[in-house]
């Protein structure tokens, strides 16, 4: 394979190219390597041939284009895995450690080849960050026979759309960063040690709000959470489970930071009766209110739970996308107390910015 | 503590013109945001900056003016790496109004950019130009851009030989 130099060969060929490129030949590598970024990043996301050839047409166009584009590793730090030739030629041009491996769709064709097999477990081996949806995952559960001595350097986890093809945990002790949306796990896999952020979109969670936040008080280590959407269930039937999923009725959460919820003011009332939090906290909330009184409701009971809690806010970011804030300024007006020590709420309006 | 947002400071480009201009708006670049930082006692001489012309300057204050108060670019790595991630070539619609100048100061406001330290104008120039690229065939894009075809053609084939990979999957 040819173009596979050093730094040294890309300026080498700069001088020459700027006397005919008045313009675009005085943009430094660095600069092009952003440009190019662009359309590698383009691809990531929406591979297909078409793209992946005109990603590879930016070689052709002239010597100092063709070697910026081999010889950048910061072009080749993330590796999709939809085409199986594109996923090899890069991982053959990427670091040793890289920084993300991303696997929508792998071909059009499904079938998993011994090939396909050692090349993506390689790949996985040597990333700090996998992104899988859909199809990939049974393919990445039949990759990994013992995913945790696999995965040393795996830190963080995304699944789209997860629909439980694993038959033990898929995640490594290690992992720090954690985000499932819309899929189904077993709580059980979640007893991670070291794992400081946790997000969970749109799943259906099948436990009570009390055991979910029991569960989360098992993570001594989550400072950041999001949870939006999750709890789509009959609460009776979740009552119904096993009695590992009961815990105490509140608890607290000795690390955590960061909390956004996006959800209805109902849910996000009963959540945090439930939490106690540490004293500095920044907490998120995005409404999806149904009427002017849940808002109301919602700051009236916020502001009597964190003040019983021995917490004030500290301020308020208003932040509505453009809309207009329907509370009234009385209403808010309780919350703008200024004290040391107190966590800092920042509101923000989801839904209905016609109100 | 911080300054007064009314501030006015004075620069001073390589054509000698100079402009006055609200702290938080040149605060929109990190280097001149650095440089404040550095001066300890209040200066009237203007900032010099050799590197920038005044027609230039005059375009990276239109687009400062227009993004005052916007949050910077984090610092922070594993951030960096997710904005990566987004910067895909999609532009907003000022922005896109902007950068329609003709290519020689598309290439000046994205040099000026990468000199002040202004991350967003930086990634406005670049995926202008990432659109300029889309869609065109390399003998086009030399054509675009006025670039030479400095393969030989026994090169090129070999290159394209070694590229045909990209047509399987």
């Amino acid at each position: 394979m040819r173009a596979l130099g050093t730094q040294a060969k890309i300026d080498e060929a700069s001088p020459a190219l700027e006397q005919h490129i008045p313009h675009i030949g005085q943009l430094p590598a660095e600069i092009l390597v952003l440009i190019f970024q662009c359309h590698q990043l383009d691809l990531v996301d929406h591979a297909n041939s078409e793209k992946i050839v005109q990603w590879t047409r930016l070689t052709f166009v002239c010597r100092r284009w063709e070697s910026i584009a081999f010889n950048s590793k910061a072009l080749w730090t993330i590796i999709p895995t939809h085409h199986t030739a594109y996923a090899r030629f890069a991982s053959q041009r990427s670091d040793p450690l890289l920084v993300s491996v991303i696997g929508t769709t792998w071909g059009e064709e499904y079938g998993i080849t011994e090939e396909k097999r050692i090349l993506f477990l390689s790949l996985l081996q040597r990333t700090r960050k996998v992104e899988v949806t859909n199809q990939p995952l049974q393919f990445y559960a039949e990759t990994l026979e013992n995913p945790p001595s696999e995965l040393r350097f795996l830190e963080d986890v995304h699944f789209n759309n997860l629909q439980t093809p694993f038959q033990e945990s898929p995640f490594p002790k290690s992992l720090r960063r954690l985000t499932l949306v819309s899929s189904r796990f077993e709580w059980d896999w979640l007893n991670l040690d070291h794992l400081t952020e946790l997000r969970l979109i749109s799943n259906p969670i099948s436990i009570t709000v009390s055991s979910f936040v029991g569960y989360l008080s098992q993570m001594p280590r989550l400072s950041s959470l999001e949870i939006s959407y999750i709890f789509d269930f009959d609460e009776e039937d979740a009552d119904q489970e096993s009695p590992r999923h009961k815990y105490s009725k509140s608890a607290t959460l000795i690390s955590l930071q960061e909390l956004l919820v996006k959800d209805s003011a109902s849910f996000i009332l009963e959540f945090l009766s439930y939490v106690h939090f540490k004293k500095h906290f920044t907490l998120r909330i995005e409404l999806d209110l149904d009427t002017l009184d849940d808002g109301v409701e919602l700051f009236s009971t916020l502001d009597r739970h964190l003040q019983a809690s021995g917490h004030t806010i500290q301020g308020i970011d208003l932040d509505y996308g453009g809309g207009s804030w329907i509370g009234s300024p009385t209403t808010l007006s309780c919350f703008d107390q200024s004290s040391q020590n107190s966590p800092f709420l920042c509101i923000h309006q989801q839904s209905h910015p016609g109100h | 503590m911080a300054a007064p947002a009314t501030q006015q400071i004075k620069i001073r480009c390589n054509d000698e013109k100079e402009f006055t201009v609200d702290r938080d708006v040149l605060e929109r670049s990190v280097l001149i945001k650095n440089m404040l930082e550095d001066v300890t006692e209040q200066q009237d001489a203007p900032i010099p900056l050799p590197n920038v012309s005044g027609p230039v300057m005059a375009k990276v204050l239109e687009y400062c003016t227009h993004h005052r108060g916007e949050p910077l670019p984090s610092a922070d790595t594993e951030q960096s790496q997710d904005e990566t991630r987004k910067r895909t070539t999609d532009i907003s619609e000022w922005d896109q109004k902007f950068i329609t100048v003709d290519q020689e100061m598309l290439f000046e406001i994205i040099l000026a950019a990468n000199y002040l330290d202004i991350k967003s104008l930086l990634d406005v120039g670049c995926k202008t130009v990432a659109n300029m690229i889309k869609g065109k065939t390399p003998e086009e894009i030399r054509k675009l851009f006025n670039i030479v075809n400095d393969f030989t053609p026994e090169e090129e084939a070999q290159i394209k030989k070694e590229n045909e990979w990209a047509e399987d999957r």
